[in-house]
């Protein structure tokens, strides 16, 4: 047994408990329809049957996400690793835990999470907001937000006079609704409410607003549809990203790619304990093999990859360009672009520098400064 | 009065039909390589002018237009259910299954047209249909379309719409990826969903005769429309054939599909699909 595995172990025994709870805690909801006032463009977010969106729900559920209760040690909260000036990541190679231990990966952008099948960089099995919530929470292998038990966890907020309040009128039919399950929603709908369209590219694009976005942008945005860069295969859609769910998909689309960052065997092995969706299935084709996260505010969200190995924008197109990227000294070298499980459509190409500039102007245009300060997304504790 | 008495009942009889939503007729495909059934990770031999190896990594493909044509050589048009499959007389034929390296697809597979025709209107001895999306629903965002529109892996971008067929595979000559994706090109739009025509709409008129809906299958055999194409190198362009003008692989692609390329016509009629009797 690796740690990866106990680490899956437990999570699978957090997610039976959340059922439980969730089937002793569900009512009908006889509130008001959630208005999502989604960007023009947006199809509407598909919503688990058992956790509703309310206006009071994603209150408190900011609330939440931004306490550091919610920590075993009481300094860390949700908001430590997704802070929103970054569209809710934190800047660091990979994330750090309460207590110190680095996880394996960097945290992930929550723009436009309620959008994805899949949650994290590479599992095949977290598909709810609601289940992905445990795994900082509870996760041991390594401890993120070291969460007490359930037990403890009520009593921190059980005391507090405030939240009785958000508690009481987020879930007004249960008689103690200061529960985990109670808790581990109001994040989830916190989370999903985090939406963000309203970049310049989506004022060009789906407000026909012409002077949005720049010459230079929109001569991006061809490159980036074109078979020669090939970007938007993996990165296509109003979320620029091939995984993606919506209310009226009838099957998840849920991709995950190799593409060719590492290749340390010469038959295109990544380094562990970041094997992508080979750590789950066990099939060498699986090597590498990670979620496409999309795009949207990539120019905050530095540094890249699911491991942070990449500094800047620039460098990933680098590594794109190249067909993979080649590491020269140290523990992974190796040659990307020999490698043998890398995704077809990594297979390099030559930019201009006023090429290159167009693309890095689409990056840009996908920044989406009013995500990145509205108040309703903001930390109440400040 | 008279004359129209028999207009009135036809009228009568149809409304009747309408009512009773008509005969329901099922259209079973069959996806293959060389006859062989095609499956994710499945390698089959003797594929191409090569005669390479090729491993099947995708294989899905849009279908409109569905018409049974009588024995007196009348065609009657399919209206097709609305499902998780189907749209508005647009269907999803999907032969892969998320498995064995089939990464850009899911789960669900699906091997059938489903729909109806007005009662009484068979027997039927052919079928027409065509291979592609049509273009008024061509160029709008697959992200926030209804299924089977909804799929971004069988999107291109707005301009050039759908993939009406997607094929990935992996051949001896390229390991890294051997690629068919048919579309439309030329497409002239501002990238917002507004196009105006494309130049080339590559999609494919079919017409298959001594079919019986009741027992014949549709073959889709990839082996056959790629007979004529060399699947070890990439003589220009994308990977593969990507149905763009400079790309030189897709000539004796498209010659397979009965589809003119860079200004060539087709030597024949598509060959892609053909009746299986059982």
């Amino acid at each position: 047994m690796t740690p990866r595995w106990e680490y899956v172990g437990r999570v699978r025994h957090a997610t039976a408990l959340l059922a439980l709870l969730c089937l002793a805690g569900c009512q009908p909801e006889d509130g008001p329809t959630y208005e999502w006032n989604l960007p023009a463009g947006f199809p509407t977010p598909p919503v688990p049957d058992d956790n509703p969106m309310s206006v009071e729900k994603v209150e408190l559920g900011r609330y939440l996400f931004y306490d550091p209760r919610v920590s075993g040690n009481q300094t860390y909260s949700c908001g430590s690793c997704h802070r929103q000036e970054l569209s809710f990541t934190d800047a660091l190679p990979v994330a750090v835990g309460s207590t110190g231990s680095n996880t394996p990966r960097g945290s992930m952008s929550l723009a436009n999470a309620a959008y994805h099948p899949r949650y994290t960089w590479a599992n095949p099995v977290v598909s709810q907001l609601e289940d992905q919530a445990l795994v900082p929470m509870f996760g041991d292998t390594p401890v993120e937000l070291g969460t007490p038990d359930e037990p403890e966890l009520v009593a921190r907020f059980s005391s507090d006079p405030m939240y009785l309040d958000l508690f009481s009128a987020a879930y007004p039919d249960d008689a103690d609704p200061i529960t985990l399950g109670n808790i581990v929603r109001a994040i989830a709908c916190f989370e999903r409410a985090l939406i963000s369209g309203d970049s310049p590219y989506d004022r060009y694009t789906y407000q026909f607003d012409d002077a949005a976005m720049s010459e230079s942008a929109r001569r991006g945005l061809e490159l980036f549809n074109t078979e020669r860069l090939e970007c938007f295969h993996c990165h296509g859609g109003f979320n620029f990203t091939d995984s993606l769910r919506q209310d009226r998909s009838v099957m998840d689309e849920v991709a995950f790619h190799n593409t060719a960052l590492y290749n340390i065997d010469g038959r295109g092995g990544y380094p562990e304990p970041n094997r992508g969706i080979f750590e789950f299935t066990g099939d060498r084709r699986d090597m590498g093999r990670f979620r496409s996260p999309s795009l949207r505010n990539i120019t905050v969200t530095a540094p890249y990859m699911h491991d942070g190995s990449i500094e800047t924008l620039d460098g990933v197109l680098d590594h794109y360009a190249a067909g993979g990227r080649t590491i020269t000294e140290g523990p992974y070298v190796g040659v990307g672009s020999e490698s043998p499980l890398k995704n077809l459509f990594i297979h390099g190409f030559t930019l201009t520098d006023e090429e290159r500039a167009d693309v890095m102007a689409l990056l840009s245009a996908l920044t989406d400064e009013t995500f990145l300060t509205d108040p309703r997304f903001s930390d109440p504790f400040e | 009065m008279r004359p129209l008495r028999p207009a009135l009942i036809l009228l009568v009889a149809s409304l009747a039909t309408a009512c009773n939503g008509g005969a329901p007729v099922t259209l079973t495909f069959a996806g293959l390589v060389g006859g062989q059934p095609a499956a994710c990770g499945t390698t089959y031999s003797g594929v191409g002018s090569t005669a390479t190896d090729l491993e099947l990594e995708d294989f899905r493909l849009y279908v409109h237009d569905v018409r049974l044509v009588t024995e007196s050589g009348e065609e009657v048009a399919v209206t097709l259910d609305d499902d998780d499959w189907q749209v508005d007389d647009i269907a999803l034929l999907d032969f892969e299954d998320g498995t064995a390296g089939c990464e850009s697809g899911n789960p669900g597979t699906n091997a059938t047209v489903r729909g109806t025709v007005p009662d009484g209107s068979g027997p039927f001895v052919g079928v027409r249909f065509r291979l592609g999306v049509p273009f008024d629903r061509n160029h709008a965002d697959a992200s926030t379309a209804p299924a089977p529109l909804s799929f971004g892996s069988m999107f291109w971008s707005w301009n050039l719409g759908y993939k009406f067929l997607r094929v990935d595979a992996r051949t001896t000559g390229l390991p890294e990826g051997w690629l068919l994706h048919l579309g439309s090109t030329g497409c002239e739009g501002d990238g917002r969903g507004n196009v105006s025509g494309c130049a080339a709409d590559n999609i494919v008129d079919v017409e298959l005769t001594g079919f019986d809906p009741a027992s014949d299958t549709i073959a889709v055999d990839l082996a056959d429309v790629l007979s004529g194409a060399d699947l070890d190198v990439n003589a220009g362009g994308a990977p593969g054939c990507q149905s763009g003008v400079d790309d030189t692989d897709c000539g004796p692609v498209f010659d397979g599909l009965g589809l003119s390329f860079a200004g060539t016509p087709p030597s024949g009629p598509q060959r892609l699909f053909s009746i299986r009797a059982p």
